[in-house]
């Protein structure tokens, strides 16, 4: 008889010695990480240390090449997959800098990323009502959602909206990538109660950040510094304020 | 680069004109015609001359086609959803149907050589217009020298007729030469939307000619919405030119539609002669396989507070190839214009190749807006990683992309009929493409 039979395993990001970079010059020079369902992991470090390029390459963006090393998502690697299977197998990445796409309209373009993320689980009148509610969460009026996706949109609007498709969407795992810059305060706490309402609801969260400012409203279970490429600490939240008071260049000194 | 047609001698005119029984003006306007296309080069633009490519256009010996029966076919009289409907197959007139409502009224839709023997006055005006085709336009005038089938729209005055008008060519002869003309006059303050609709077969062997020449005349205050679209296959060489002269206070909304043929060049004409005419067109190129566009828009404004604008969209997949030319020029009369010719394309494959030259010629300093703007962009590859990131298969991240580029200038289409026939086609083009 097998007792785990229908009992869901908790969903788990596993890097494993990861080594990648573009065009063959290494940026990542071998990280581990492991990031439980629900629980929420800062990554911390200064310019070019290599965040963005982690967050890509999770996701697979074709312009960043894997050396070596896995990315696992529930045990299955996901280095062989197309972005949009990662998708669909639950990741998910909050970008940087969203992407305007001129002629789309931004309620269309959830309903459909929905369809295919979520097969099955909603018909349209749901969307719709589903859509209402995680828009208030975030303070989105409805005209903004019959916009073309980000066209226009100033840098706070497209974080919102980037978090908004969290929201809906309520991946295993998401990457969210520098989500706090360019926020006022009044939308940093907003979008900050938003992605906390999602780990509570199981999803793991990889919040990259050069800043500890957004982890004043989002407390991590654990942070990571990142510095050229590899994880050089990993410690509780008060890691974090630590890093706000000494700086990066503290941590360059400990590892000579 | 040049182009010639072996049929295309004095001899053979004489032939053609006789067979259809004209008048000898319309000889001496044919002879004059023929001259002149032996004469003007293929591109009479140097700008564009670089961007002009007829390469492996096979066509020089081909024949035309049998002695079409040109007798007018007597029409239908019935309701239905347009307002007239022609049905032309291999240049026979082979279907009229008009509603009875345009019965009683002197609307005229049929073969020109039933105007020649009703009103050859009036016949004489809309054939040989001085300056009814672009003087400097070779394919032009090789429609008005060698056209086999002539379809005149004669609207009278002060009528507006609501439902659109449809004249469907059909070309799919192998190894054939059609050259035909289409001539489209609204009288003083009346109102229309034609539709022309040119198609042919799936491909065959060899090249087949089609030329067409669309002459459209308002007189003042008269208002078209006109919709030309093309769907040859990749064995037509096509020449379509059109040419529109609008009177005071006229306007054009204008929808053109290149989609097939193994080059299609096509080039449209608008003269805003009169105080306060104006212009809006779209137009849209959808290329897959080895298909080649040449599309090329000339305004020219000479009435003052005229309007001009204009915006082309092409999308190219596999090895199809476009060029998109246009110029806008203001006139010294022409105070206080305001023109603007957009030309965008979309390429969705390495091998996919295309050019956007609009530019602008203006000779006075009293306009209130000239502008052009232009691009040419592969796919990009960052908006599709953003939207493959939110689950969609890159083939439908890759159709979202090319929607949002054409649907914006698709529902600018007047005419509902021609904008579900267009989107039909750029469906069919991408689904029976599959994804390069």
């Amino acid at each position: 008889m097998n007792l785990l039979k229908g009992v869901k395993m908790p969903s788990q990001l596993d890097i494993i010695d990861l080594h990648a970079g573009v065009e063959g010059k290494e940026i990542l020079k071998g990280i581990s990480l492991p990031v439980p369902q629900g629980e929420i992991h800062a990554l911390m470090g200064p310019n070019g240390s290599g965040k963005s390029t982690l967050s890509y390459v999770i996701l697979g963006h074709p312009k960043y090449e894997v050396y070596s090393g896995k990315v696992l998502l529930d045990g299955e690697d996901v280095l062989e997959m197309d972005t949009d299977e990662r998708a669909r197998k639950g990741l998910f990445l909050g970008f940087q800098y969203p992407l305007e796409i001129p002629g789309v309209r931004l309620s269309s373009f959830l309903e459909t990323s929905l369809r295919y993320l979520k097969p099955g689980l909603l018909n349209g009148e749901d969307f719709h009502d589903l859509l209402r509610d995680k828009s208030q969460m975030l303070n989105i009026e409805e005209s903004f959602l019959e916009r073309s996706v980000n066209e226009g949109f100033s840098g706070g609007e497209k974080k919102r909206a980037e978090v908004l498709q969290l929201a809906l969407f309520e991946p295993k795992l998401a990457v969210m990538d520098e989500t706090d810059s360019g926020l006022d305060i009044d939308s940093l706490q907003v979008v900050s109660s938003a992605i906390n309402a999602v780990a509570e609801r199981g999803t793991g969260i990889l919040l990259v950040t050069h800043y500890q400012r957004i982890l004043r409203y989002v407390i991590p279970d654990k942070v990571h510094v990142l510095m050229n490429g590899r994880i050089v600490r990993t410690g509780g939240k008060e890691l974090a304020l630590e890093l706000e008071e000494k700086g990066y260049d503290w941590l360059r000194k400990v590892k000579g | 680069m040049d182009f010639k047609l072996s049929y295309a001698t004095d001899g053979n005119v004489v032939k053609l004109s006789k067979a259809r029984g004209e008048p000898d003006w319309l000889l001496k306007d044919r002879l004059q015609a023929l001259e002149a296309f032996g004469k003007i080069p293929v591109e009479s633009l140097p700008l564009f001359v670089r961007h002009t490519d007829i390469k492996g256009v096979d066509v020089a010996k081909l024949e035309p086609p049998e002695a079409i029966d040109s007798s007018p076919v007597r029409p239908v009289y019935d309701g239905g959803d347009k307002a007239a409907l022609g049905v032309i197959d291999e240049g026979k007139i082979q279907e009229i149907r008009i509603t009875k409502k345009l019965r009683e009224r002197e609307f005229y839709f049929n073969e020109a050589v039933g105007l020649l023997e009703k009103k050859p006055d009036l016949a004489m005006t809309l054939l040989a217009r001085p300056g009814g085709l672009p003087a400097n336009e070779k394919f032009g005038m090789m429609s008005r020298a060698l056209f086999s089938t002539a379809f005149i729209i004669y609207i009278p005055p002060r009528i507006e007729i609501t439902l659109p008008i449809h004249l469907l060519w059909r070309f799919s002869e192998e190894s054939s030469s059609l050259v035909t003309r289409t001539i489209i006059y609204l009288s003083e303050g009346s109102r229309a939307s034609i539709i022309e609709e040119f198609e042919s077969g799936d491909s065959k062997e060899g090249q087949s000619l089609f030329g067409n020449a669309t002459e459209v005349y308002l007189e003042d205050g008269a208002g078209l919405r006109y919709a030309a679209i093309e769907r040859f296959g990749d064995h037509v060489v096509a020449f379509l030119t059109r040419q529109a002269i609008l009177n005071r206070d006229c306007s054009l909304n204008q929808a053109l539609g290149s989609f097939g043929g193994f080059l299609c060049k096509s080039r449209a004409d608008c003269a805003l002669a009169g105080q306060g005419s104006n212009i809006r067109q779209v137009e849209v190129v959808y290329g897959n396989g080895t298909e080649k566009f040449d599309n090329t828009n000339f305004v020219v404004h000479e009435g003052r507070d005229t309007t001009s604008d204009l915006l082309s969209k092409a999308v190219m997949q596999e090895r199809s190839r476009s060029a998109l030319k246009g110029v806008i020029t203001i006139q010294e009369s022409a105070l206080n214009s305001d023109s603007y010719l957009g030309q965008h394309s979309m390429l969705l494959s390495r091998k996919a190749k295309s050019t956007a030259i609009p530019s602008l010629e203006i000779k006075t300093n009293e306009v209130q807006r000239a502008k052009h703007a232009a691009s040419v962009a592969q796919l990009d590859e960052e908006q599709l990683f953003y939207l493959m990131s939110r689950g969609l298969p890159r083939d439908e991240a890759r159709k979202m992309l090319v929607e949002a580029f054409l649907t914006p200038i698709v529902e600018q289409v007047d005419l509902p009929q021609a904008r579900e026939r267009i989107y039909d086609i750029i469906n069919q083009k991408w689904v029976g493409q599959g994804f390069p």
